[in-house]
């Protein structure tokens, strides 16, 4: 009973071992992203009906393809790789670490054979003569060699950055780190809520991405926002001035918050998304009288004129070259709705008040531009970030230890009458080689007679 | 058009730089057919002045941002990106000559970085002829700007050049990996019409001066050990900037998608060489899916599919 548990744990360990399901789990996760890149995600019913029919509609609905980055199928994928990565890193630490701590120091037949690069001459000087000639030449060249004696051989061995071992286990834990940390912030977290604040205005609670409302927890206040462009009409940059008050005090005060400059405070991050016109100015002059007089008119609400006369204004843009090359600045689609008489609608600009002065009726109209503005932040919190680039840092400095670093080894075995050297490195193969036949000729040189040298 | 001296002189070395290199291309193709060592290092010093100028280009068009009061990077827009991917793929191939002192790899090579040049600078009305033929709107107004535009808010950002930067060096990793799995794969074709088996050391003739076919699966491996860690440094970078931006580290963009996807691929080709049986002709054919894939992700997916990357926008 007990063999066959454990004979049904030895099959899932090598399961998860083997290379060929990390291969099978790569390819596979590339194959299904590029169905969510093909298919529109999180879209409505309606939308995948039209597209591609009821039944598939359904079908779609039902394996969350509409959805399928958070689908529970792409999960167990990723969470495949995960054990995987894990199974495998496992297995090879223990071999490594065993390989690093307790390294094989003697060069045996048998190690001779495993090795890819061996080199053997004939020893013409004393055992212990060649040993020293030797290990002088490994301390200056390479590192200083640990000495074994066994009979009447000596064996010496030497290595440099056995720690390179250990880059891929770094760089395999960076990964399952980040996963950690996608774990952490979707379960603990969440993004792509929103708050909408007037100037002047204040708010405590934001809005979820299904428009739940989130408590922050404290007040945030916007100061002030503007908006500036280039000549060319692009925009340059928002700015949102945010001020943060929690428990009565004020914590924050006046804080610039930009595009590519957010504001995290207790964990919750906002940052710079959009904006739009909370109401805009207009002077009205009275055409009889003369007289002018302000009025603000609210986004989406009617404004009285003080004949109770009513204005709109249904649409608004920054700048209007866009939609008239030959204008400039900003603009609005205005409604006067008149006590009586039909309602007239017109396009006034800032730069351009000539333009539709004689329309409007009993008042002239000129738009002063926008009198106040909303921002639009986004609002974040996600726990997860910081186990999430903890995770990059470890996968960067693992590919550091790959990439520029290499576990070399080189083995000595000076007999009576032989001198084997034999050597590996586990990566940068051709640069070991040439190093590797240098210090090989120069032991040659060196265990051969002294004599050879002083020849006539 | 760039409208400082320095914008109108880069834009003259711009022009006189892809013909250089597809001079250089020319005298690779003949070096590599006739096996004529002038015509080699003829070759050489064509690509080598051309990467000159192309530096100095890029350096001058650096310098007009900041004349025209904008001061950014030339890594802003589809123009300036693909200007930078030559410049890498030539920078590699040439540390991978000087590396493996193989010329004719550049007959494969030199080709990607002179199709980018000449597309950067005449592919518009290609694309938008295609795009009429397909009946699609997107690629109909396609268009590659060459001018200096100011950087819109969401890229004022330094992370812009560490990102474009990783990720373009990562890229050229992996065409230099695909263009010597190409020359790899008609190498061991001509080997295989002679009739040998594996087509390594057989080729004669045509390709008389290819390098054997255990260096140039070493060269496409080699390749994309340095794009693979480029490309996830390029990855990262983009996520810690997407959370500054964007207030999130990952939203499944389809260029983020798309990346990641490229990621896969390249992993698994890398895990694969691990496995008996997946060096030579297969990984020549992984790498080039590697990297058609990666072309999609930095063309495909901003011509073809809606995102927030601004490159290809027009």
């Amino acid at each position: 009973m007990e063999s066959g548990t454990s004979s049904i744990v030895m099959t899932l360990w090598r399961f998860f071992c083997s290379l060929r399901l990390t291969i099978f789990l790569l390819m596979g996760l590339a194959a299904v992203s590029i169905v969510g890149t093909l298919i529109p995600q999180n879209a409505a019913q309606e939308v995948y009906g039209e597209k591609y029919g009821e039944t598939v509609a359904r079908l779609f609905h039902l394996l969350t393809i509409d959805d399928m980055y958070h689908s529970w199928w792409f999960y167990l994928l990723l969470g495949l790789l995960t054990v995987n990565i894990i199974a495998c890193s496992l297995r090879r630490v223990r071999r490594d670490w065993r390989m690093i701590a307790s390294p094989v120091t003697v060069l045996d037949d048998d190690l001779e054979s495993s090795l890819p690069y061996v080199r053997a001459w004939a020893a013409e000087r004393g055992v212990k003569e060649v040993e020293s000639a030797a290990s002088d030449l490994l301390r200056r060249d390479f590192t200083a060699p640990r000495v074994t004696r066994s009979g009447e051989e000596i064996h010496l061995f030497a290595r440099k950055q056995p720690l390179a071992r250990f880059g891929v286990h770094a760089l395999h834990a960076g990964i399952v780190v980040i996963l950690t940390g996608v774990v952490i912030g979707s379960l603990l977290g969440f993004t792509k809520a929103f708050v909408e604040i007037e100037e002047k205005g204040a708010t405590s609670t934001a809005a979820s991405r299904s428009g739940e409302p989130i408590d922050l927890g404290f007040t945030v206040r916007c100061e002030e926002f503007s908006v500036s462009y280039y000549d060319t009409g692009a925009p340059k940059e928002y700015r949102s001035v945010l001020s943060i008050v929690d428990g009565g005090k004020t914590v924050i005060e006046r804080k610039p918050v930009l595009v590519n400059h957010p504001l995290t405070y207790r964990g919750i991050t906002f940052y710079q998304s959009g904006y739009n016109a909370a109401a805009f100015l207009f002077s009205v002059r009275d055409r009889k009288t003369g007289v002018s007089t302000r009025v603000d008119v609210r986004a989406g609400e009617k404004a009285s004129l003080p004949n109770g006369d009513q204005v709109v204004v249904m649409d608004s843009v920054d700048e209007v070259r866009g939609h008239a090359p030959r204008y400039s600045g900003p603009a609005v689609h205005v409604a006067v709705l008149p006590v009586d008489g039909s309602p007239e609608s017109f396009v006034l600009m800032k730069n351009h008040p000539d333009v539709n002065a004689d329309r409007g009726g009993v008042y002239q109209l000129s738009y002063g531009g926008v009198s106040s503005w909303n921002t639009v932040l986004q609002v974040a919190r996600d726990p997860g970030v910081p186990v999430v680039w903890g995770g990059c840092v470890l996968l960067v400095i693992g590919f550091g230890m790959t990439f520029f670093m290499s576990h070399r080894r080189i083995w000595m075995r000076i007999g009576k009458e032989r001198v084997v050297m034999a050597g590996c490195s586990d990566r940068n193969q051709s640069a070991f080689l040439m190093f590797f036949d240098d210090v090989a000729e120069a032991l040659k040189k060196a265990s051969s007679r002294a004599d050879t040298t002083s020849k006539p | 058009m760039p409208g400082t001296q320095s914008g109108m002189l880069s834009v003259t070395f711009f022009t006189t730089t892809t013909l250089c290199y597809f001079l250089a291309m020319v005298s690779y193709v003949v070096h590599l057919v006739t096996g004529k060592r002038p015509v080699g290092i003829l070759a050489d010093s064509l690509a080598f002045f051309g990467f000159v100028l192309h530096t100095a280009a890029i350096g001058l068009r650096w310098k007009a941002s900041y004349e025209m009061g904008y001061g950014h990077v030339p890594l802003s827009n589809l123009y300036e990106s693909l200007v930078f991917f030559a410049w890498t793929v030539v920078l590699l191939y040439g540390l991978f000559e000087v590396r493996y002192r193989y010329r004719s790899v550049g007959a494969f090579v030199l080709p990607v970085a002179f199709l980018t040049m000449a597309f950067a600078q005449y592919g518009a009305p290609l694309v938008r002829s295609a795009g009429s033929l397909m009946g699609s709107e997107a690629l109909g107004n396609f268009s590659i700007p060459a001018g200096i535009q100011a950087l819109v808010p969401a890229l004022q950002s330094d992370w812009l050049l560490y990102h474009v930067v990783t990720c373009f060096l990562g890229y050229a990793g992996f065409a230099v990996g695909a263009a010597v799995s190409v020359m790899y794969l008609v190498r061991s074709r001509k080997g295989t019409r002679d009739g040998r088996a594996g087509g390594a050391d057989t080729a004669d003739g045509i390709l008389s001066l290819s390098p054997p076919a255990e260096v140039l699966d070493r060269i496409n491996y080699q390749a994309i050990l340095i794009g693979f860690p480029l490309l996830t440094l390029g990855i990262i970078t983009g996520a810690v900037w997407a959370n500054y931006a964007w207030g999130s580290y990952w939203s499944w963009d389809p260029k983020e998608t798309w990346s990641l996807i490229v990621w896969f691929i390249y992993a698994a080709f890398l895990h694969a060489r691990l496995t008996r049986g997946w060096a030579g002709r297969r990984a020549a054919i992984l790498s080039i899916v590697g990297f058609c894939a990666t072309v999609f992700c930095y063309l495909g997916v901003n011509l073809l599919l809606p995102g927030l990357h601004s490159y290809g926008g027009g």
